[in-house]
């Protein structure tokens, strides 16, 4: 797969910002269709960090009702990526720190 | 923190101010906690946003809201603690603050000027009359009259003369197409010279009633733009005659207005003029003190004490319209031009009293407790009311503070008439 479209965008919420802080894990909205495999390499080359590990999950669409019509949102696969020890990426920090 | 004052002239004190790293440090942590509870951000719970991410976008103007709010507090404390005599707001320079390091600006503030009145003895200054004459009483009562006049139908005449009042239907026409309130019916004029405009058409002297008379009108500059300067042709006639009647001046007319006769009235009006004579006298003798003293004392007014002035006087006539049925926001105005025109008034303002303050000091002119009693004394009568309800209105601290002010203006003011020559 092309490592280029493998990372849709960061997820940036209170609870995984604990998460950086205490286990330099990382998550990505991913596509589809990438394996743990390509999530690794493609963090690697994009950010020019060493990755010890990857875990994937498949995020289900919420089910919307829009008055009488139903709709569900599209699924979407979100990993969490750890990195070695001492590394960072700088997207995540934030601040001119 | 560490200040250093230093005059750069009479009026302006520059104040050097460094404000240490960890008061900057400190305030910046409150502002970023401030702002975490107003900022929403997907993700985060209200308030719970880091301050590393706050700090991405925000940096600069929380920077820059610290800056300033720091700048105005350290000058204040700066200003109490080395007693500058600072008027209006200060202008400062050099306000980049960086996290974690001393906060240096430089604040110019105006400042009182050290006055010293020199010459105040034997000053000449121009004496101003309060009397009122008998003529001037006159005028006002005719003047009074003549407002209380009225319109009432003339009987047994025909024919318009000059000076009646006149109630008209007329149709006019310009080049034989009527124009914007070209006819009307019962309309009221006063045959007298005069425009039309005016409610004056001196044209109908000589008309009869009931019978239509034709005449030209040329309408002056005065007119609505459609007809000014053209040449309509009249067709008018006229309805009744009346004329306006002065009501005689007598008692009857005294007791109209409440009061028992004719001389009674004549005393009123004569009372009040005085009043108002009396009230003028003082402000001019006052502004009079002050240019003389101004002339014989230079020395430079600082500007935020002028622009205040003019302030004080610009919202005084505002106040002033507001009652008379005023909007002033309505008319368009020239600010700028505006504030122009007052700056020579509020600047010889700031200088007397500046003046006048400086002469109380150097002469240790003093209110004292009998002082304010027996002006309250003297204000009661004036107006009319108890001794008792003034009193407790000037219980409150700022307005008796405002009187002993003036009290000491007015020993200054009459100290200075004392010694001074009259013309």
């Amino acid at each position: 797969m092309n490592l280029n479209h493998v990372i849709k965008g960061p997820i940036i919420t209170e609870k995984l910002d604990r998460a950086r802080e205490k286990h330099r894990q990382y998550s990505f909205v991913v596509d589809k269709k990438a394996t743990k495999h390509d999530v690794a390499r493609a963090v690697s080359s994009l950010f020019k960090v060493t990755v010890e590990g990857v875990r994937t999950t498949i995020m289900r669409g919420k089910i919307k009702r829009v008055g009488a019509s139903m709709g569900k949102r599209p699924n979407f696969k979100k990993a969490f990526v750890t990195l070695k020890e001492g590394d960072k990426i700088e997207l995540f920090e934030g601040g001119a720190a | 923190m560490k200040v250093q004052v230093e005059k750069v002239s009479s009026v302006v004190s520059r104040l050097s101010v460094e404000v240490e790293a960890q008061r900057v440090d400190q305030e910046l942590t409150t502002a970023y906690g401030e702002l975490a509870r107003q900022v929403k951000m997907p993700g985060f719970r209200p308030g719970k946003v880091p301050r590393r991410l706050l700090e991405t976008r925000y940096k600069s103007e929380v920077e820059a809201d610290v800056a300033r709010k720091l700048q105005y507090k350290a000058v204040l404390d700066a200003i109490r603690e080395h007693k500058v005599p600072a008027l209006g707001e200060p202008r400062f320079t050099g306000g980049k603050l960086s996290p974690g390091q001393a906060f240096t600006f430089k604040a110019d503030c105006d400042v009182k000027p050290d006055v010293e009145v020199k010459e105040w003895k034997g000053l000449s200054l121009k004496r101003f009359d309060a009397a009122v004459s008998d003529a001037q009483v006159d005028e006002q009562l005719t003047r009074l009259v003549d407002s209380r006049a009225t319109v009432e139908p003339v009987e047994g005449r025909t024919s318009v003369q000059a000076g009646d009042m006149a109630a008209i239907d007329f149709d006019a026409t310009i080049d034989g197409k009527p124009f914007p309130g070209s006819s009307g019916r019962d309309y009221l004029v006063e045959v007298s010279p005069g425009e039309l405009h005016e409610g004056k058409l001196p044209q109908l002297a000589g008309a009869t009633v009931g019978q239509p008379k034709v005449f030209d009108y040329t309408f002056p500059e005065g007119a609505i733009d459609e007809v000014k300067g053209k040449t309509g042709s009249f067709n008018a006639t006229v309805k009744t005659i009346q004329a306006r009647k002065v009501p005689a001046l007598d008692d009857a007319f005294a007791q109209g207005l409440g009061l028992e006769s004719l001389a009674s009235l004549k005393e009123r009006i004569r009372k009040d003029l005085e009043r108002s004579a009396k009230s003028r006298v003082v402000v001019d003798e006052r502004e009079n003190v002050f240019k003389a003293l101004a002339d014989k004392n230079s020395f430079e007014v600082p500007n935020s004490l002028i622009e205040s002035g003019i302030d004080m006087l610009l919202e005084g006539a505002f106040q002033q319209m507001y009652q008379s049925g005023m909007d002033p926001r309505q008319l368009s105005l020239d600010w700028g031009k505006l504030r122009e025109t007052l700056r020579p008034k509020s600047e010889l303002e700031a200088r007397g009293q500046l003046l006048i303050e400086a002469l109380t000091r150097a002469e240790k002119l003093e209110v004292t407790d009998g002082d304010v009693s027996a002006k309250l004394a003297s204000l009661a009568e004036e107006s009319g009311r108890a001794a008792a309800e003034l009193e407790a209105q000037y219980k409150n601290p700022e307005r008796l503070n405002a009187l002993k002010q003036r009290l000491l203006e007015e020993k200054a003011l009459a100290l200075v008439k004392q010694h001074a020559k009259f013309e």
